[in-house]
């Protein structure tokens, strides 16, 4: 679904990201580990084509983007939640939503993606997230942090994404919001979307995801079943567990 | 980003330039004096003439960049002081009969007053809107320069200043002009070097960090702009003296596109560079503007947008950009150079950094065990969100007290309530018994409480011991000094520290140039030598690996206990955390929860529940 | 009623300096040498077709010359300077004022020019008992005309949303899935627009001259900053102000040689109370 090669950031002369190659299947979920600064967050705009630096293949079902901008990437199926829950905080929630509203992109339909056929729209992502609905013509910006995650998860769904970037979600939110996230990916994955989720908080993301990539200053050291990971010695290392 | 770094390399071929530059300058007349002997048709004087011309230029210009590329700020009024140096002269001549050469003398008070007055004005507001402010003054003087017709002589400006006989002539007035620009520029030059030039950069490269390490950034931008004003009218003064009059349109803010493209023509990031600016403005305008004066404005404009846009440094740099542009095209890369892999931890030498002089806490009247910091019902909210509600702390002199919670419980809130980076809507911090409540946060960190940031706040630009020379500079007072130079000082204790830490490889290299986690060792470092009394740690180990980060808390821990620091931080790894501090507060949604001995906190229920085993029941 | 009818060309330069600030995070120096674009082409144009059709087909003209100039400046200049300092943006555009300021003189000549009102709105009208130029009356009609539908375009089109969406995080909008160069030229194209507007309806009151841009400039400055800048009815607000207070200050025999400072003085003072104006937010 995602398939990144060689991809290599560089801020001005100082390099951040060296050669990280990762794949997500559809329907499958790979969570990134790391220490802040070990180059997380970069990756993710890198692949998002964000970043002016980036050097590397980076291809969605299939075809090469590596040369696309951002815009482009994100019709084409790439969806990204960035890290605090960032939304448009001058626009209302309704508006949040319909920023991203894309129909399903790459109509060829494959058997994977479209196990659920119907594709996300407002309506469908307040029946998700039943306050969202209640906000909807609310300010993003006087929401807490909990429902701007719900917005910039529902955001990231409108664009009917085969793969979803995932930033961070659990960071500084309540533990009960941080289940039900927990379960709203697990859904999510069986709706066939791919996710590719950077966290710090790696017993959340090994409980739901199914492989695991472990960073340190900006190289993918180790990767593994996330079943494995939870007990390895690479974790215990890298996050000091 | 107009200034650039340049090796020692380059300083040698700068020396060598200016060094021409002046040999030049100064053989100006026999020069011309040659050309005119030898091409009997032209006249010599008009090259004595511009190159007058081209000196005064270069004065304003200069005092330009000391705003410009010494301390970033963009200003639109600096015609506008250039035409009241003018002004001086020419209405104290014209009224009071005063000679011009003692209306000479009076400039720089002139502009220092209207400087002063009018910066403090436009300095209630920092960059763009700084700016804006700028012009509004700006056009402000020039309205009353054209319009209050009783006193400036309106429309017409002030005419037929009469000069001393012995001026008269094209050389003597080359020279008595020349001397007095080179004599202003060594004041300046000597300014630019001095602690409180280090000041500037500070403030250039990094607003906030320069206001940590004690640095009162509104204070010095007035100091500079009331200097820039000043020799800029004494520029002025120079040209009514050398032009015999002075009129409305000097003011005008469009006006100061001249300085401006001189500047960046010359180079801002060197201090002869808008000199040689000067020149070659003045020869371009001299042999364009006669048969081609509308195409010259599109000249300037085209000058500007190719500085601005491709090549950064101005003439100066010009050798440095044809270097890379050849590297470029010969796809060569760049030469080798020192490559900071980011683990200078390992290397730190944790004896050897108790032992370095400089970091040494302050005398405070607090004795071991008596409260330093002490927070009062302390509460700050951001729109509807209650970042910090009601919390009371108590941090005991030579503790180390950590402060743990999940992110969002308001710790970097309260470290920057603290710092004085924000104000607080209610509550009180007394720190030694002084209230420090809503100070700014130079003062606090004068007051002894220095602060390593949570994203790694350097100064990316100065290099790795400048960054500690002007850090121990400024804390200890040293940067209102005008005088002596900021590289000179401190060299040894700050290089001592640096090796100490791991990072004496890199001392002349660009901080910004390090790797992460290198950084952040140059970022502990500036807050150690702060020889603060309390050390506030955002996340002091944030992207370190477990050993560095290991290295470094044994490092915080060994320093605290032999120098009598005292420690207020907060940090994620809780190994870090039981392993260091012998108190431990829990913040949670803005409150604090519970505090008590590392122990105690492990085996409190609640405290698990919401943090340490928040997720066990998850999916 | 001078000082509304100059409050509203003032409001439609202002709008548009705001606007491009507002999205763009750029102080516009080249606003004023649009506005002198089009107040040059529209007399061109109005003196050479006459009084009846030659101001509106000089419209057309201006604002499409304009518009296209600034696709120009924004594609050459700007683009490259949006993830710089203020400081390479003021002067980056500030070039183009020097550069635009050489060409006008170049095409157009240094001499002032002038022209009618068009033919539908010269002459005056009784009102009240008082005598009001029908132009100037035009003139605060399309003002407040240009005030809803700019005011529709950002609160009532998907354009006007993405722009407002890219006040505050560009990033995140060109990550979902929005062109943000292309929205990025757009609004400084209907920025560049606005000061068309602006010069097309000041050229048959005023004379037209090669200082028209800094002296325009400097007064849009005000306004916005006085009004804060990136907002919409802080323009309208501080157009007004500093309309009114200018005519009123050239009303007063004694005070008419000091109308202009009065306005710096109001914008200084504003600035020193609130620096980020009365409408404006606090930037971070």
């Amino acid at each position: 679904m995602l398939k990144v090669a060689g991809l290599n950031v560089r801020y001005g002369k100082s390099h951040v990201v060296f050669d990280l190659d990762l794949t997500v299947e559809s329907g499958q979920m790979l969570a990134l580990l790391g220490r802040n600064g070990a180059g997380k967050t970069t990756s993710l705009m890198g692949i998002l084509g964000l970043l002016p630096g980036a050097q590397g293949r980076v291809a969605i079902d299939g075809a090469d983007v590596s040369r696309w901008p951002a815009h482009r990437r994100a019709q084409s199926g790439l969806a990204y939640v960035p890290s605090g829950a960032r939304c448009f905080p001058n626009l209302t929630v309704a508006e949040n939503l319909e920023i991203a509203a894309r129909r399903r992109a790459g109509s060829n339909g494959s058997s994977s993606t479209s196990s659920r056929g119907t594709s996300w729209t407002k309506e469908r992502v307040y029946e998700l997230f039943p306050k969202l609905g209640e906000l909807q013509a609310n300010m993003a910006g006087g929401l807490s942090g909990g429902e701007r995650q719900m917005l910039a998860v529902g955001r990231a769904l409108m664009s009917n994404p085969k793969v979803i970037l995932m930033d961070e979600p659990t960071e500084g939110l309540a533990p009960v919001i941080v289940q039900s996230i927990g379960r709203l990916v697990l859904e999510l994955k069986q709706t066939g979307v791919g996710i590719l989720l950077a966290e710090q908080n790696h017993q959340m993301a090994l409980k739901v995801a199914d492989r695991a990539a472990f960073m340190e200053k900006g190289r993918i050291v180790d990767e593994m079943p996330a079943a494995r990971a939870i007990n390895s010695e690479v974790l215990h290392r890298i996050l000091g567990v | 980003m107009i200034t650039r770094y340049l090796g020692p390399a380059d300083a040698r071929i700068r020396w060598g330039i200016a060094a021409f530059f002046i040999l030049f300058a100064a053989a100006v007349p026999p020069l011309a004096g040659l050309y005119g002997q030898l091409n009997p048709d032209i006249s010599s004087r008009f090259e004595i003439y511009l190159a007058t011309s081209a000196m005064i230029l270069a004065l304003w210009a200069i005092s330009y960049n000391l705003m410009l590329g010494y301390a970033g700020m963009v200003s639109f009024a600096h015609a506008a002081y250039f035409g009241i140096g003018a002004y001086t002269v020419g209405l104290l001549f014209q009224r009071y009969h005063l000679p011009v050469l003692e209306g000479l003398l009076l400039t720089p008070i002139a502009g220092a007053l209207v400087g002063l007055a009018t910066g403090l004005v436009a300095l209630r507001a920092v960059r763009l809107y700084f700016s804006l402010l700028t012009l509004a003054i700006s056009q402000l003087l020039f309205t009353i320069a054209f319009n209050w017709v009783a006193v400036t002589g309106g429309d017409n400006g002030v005419h037929g200043i009469t000069i001393p006989d012995q001026l008269s002539d094209y050389t003597p007035l080359y020279y008595f002009v020349a001397g007095v620009v080179g004599l202003c520029l060594i004041v300046m030059f000597v300014i630019t070097r001095s602690p409180f030039g280090a000041a500037l950069a500070a403030i250039r490269e990094n607003r906030e960090r320069a206001r940590s390490i004690g640095i009162n950034v509104k204070m010095y931008e007035l100091a500079v702009y009331t200097l820039a004003s000043t020799f800029a009218a004494i520029a002025g003064g120079l040209f009514a003296v050398f032009q015999q009059e002075a009129y409305p349109e000097m003011l005008y803010w469009t006006q100061n596109a001249q300085p401006v493209v001189v500047a960046l023509l010359g180079g801002t990031g060197s201090f002869l560079g808008p000199a040689i600016g000067a020149f070659i403005y003045t020869v371009l305008q001299n042999t364009l503007s006669k048969n081609y004066a509308n195409q010259f404005d599109i000249i300037l404009g085209a000058i500007v947008l190719v500085v601005v846009l491709i090549v950064p440094g101005g003439f100066a740099s010009l050798p440095q950009f044809l270097t890379n542009l050849r590297n470029r095209f010969r796809r060569e890369e760049e030469p080798a150079r020192i490559e900071s892999t980011g683990e200078a931890m390992r290397e730190a030498d944790l004896a050897r950094v108790v032992q370095v002089q400089a970091v040494q806490a302050a005398d405070t009247p607090v004795e071991r065990g008596e409260p330093l910091l002490v927070i009062q019902d302390l509460s700050k909210s951001f729109g509807g969100l209650r970042a910090v509600q009601n919390v009371d702390l108590t941090v005991h002199a030579g503790d180390r007290h950590a402060i743990i919670g999940p992110n969002g419980a308001g710790k970097s809130t309260l470290f920057n309530l603290i710092s004085g980076r924000l104000k607080p809507d209610s509550g009180k911090v007394l720190f030694g018994g002084r209230d420090i409540t809503g100070k700014p946060p130079h003062l606090i960190a004068k007051a002894g409480i220095g602060r390593a940031f949570q994203i790694t706040m350097i100064f990316p630009k100065l290099t790795v011991l400048q960054n500690l020379q002007y850090a121990m500079l400024a804390h200890r007072g040293y940067t209102t000094r005008p005088f002596g130079f900021a590289n000179r000082m401190f060299r040894a204790e700050a290089m001592e520290l640096i090796e100490a830490v791991g990072l004496g490889r890199y001392a002349a290299l660009p901080a910004g140039q390090l790797g992460h986690g290198d950084q952040r060792a140059i970022e502990l470092a500036i807050s150690l030598a702060l020889g603060s009394r309390l050390v506030l740690l955002d996340e002091p180990t944030a992207g370190m690996s477990q050993y560095e980060t290991q290295k470094a808390m044994e490092l915080v821990r060994q320093v605290a206990a032999e120098k009598g620091l005292t420690l207020l931080f907060c940090e994620h790894d809780m190994e870090v955390v039981f392993g260091t501090a012998r108190t431990v507060t829990v913040m949670y949604l803005g409150r604090v929860l519970t505090q008590g001995t590392p122990e105690e906190i492990r085996r409190n229920p609640e405290v698990r529940k919401i943090y340490l085993g928040e997720l066990e029941e998850i999916a | 009623m001078g000082g509304l009818s100059n409050a509203a060309y003032l409001f439609i330069v202002a709008v548009g300096l705001s606007l491009v600030f507002g999205a763009l995070r750029v102080i516009n120096m080249a606003h004023g040498s649009l506005y002198m674009i089009a107040a040059f082409v529209t007399v061109v144009v109005a003196n050479r077709l006459g009084l009846a059709l030659g101001f509106w087909v000089g419209l057309l003209a201006a604002v499409i010359v304009t518009g296209a100039v600034g696709v120009l400046i924004e594609i050459v200049v700007l683009r490259r300077v949006y993830r710089e300092e203020h400081l390479i943006q003021l002067l980056g555009t500030y070039a183009v004022t020097l550069i635009v300021a050489g060409a006008v003189r170049i095409i157009f000549g240094s001499n002032y020019r002038t022209m009618s009102p068009p033919q539908l709105f010269s002459g005056s009208l009784s009102l009240a008992g008082y005598r009001y130029s029908v132009y100037s009356l035009f003139m605060i009609g399309a003002a407040i005309m240009i005030a809803v539908g700019v005011n529709l375009m950002l609160y009532r089109t998907a354009l006007g949303r993405n722009i407002r969406a890219a006040v505050s995080d560009s990033e995140l909008l060109s990550a979902s899935g929005v062109n943000v160069a292309r929205l990025f030229t757009t609004v400084f194209a209907i920025g560049a627009g606005l000061a068309a507007l602006g010069g097309v309806i000041v050229a048959p009151s005023q004379a037209v001259g090669t200082s028209m841009d800094s002296d325009v400039l400097v007064l849009a400055f005000a306004i916005s900053v006085i009004g804060g800048l990136g907002s919409i009815i802080g323009s309208a607000v501080g157009a007004v102000l500093v309309g009114e207070i200018y005519s009123f200050g050239l009303v007063n025999p004694y005070t008419n040689q000091f109308a202009l400072a009065f306005v710096f003085i109001i914008m200084t003072a504003v600035l020193t109370i609130r620096p980020w104006g009365l409408f404006g937010r606090a930037e971070q």
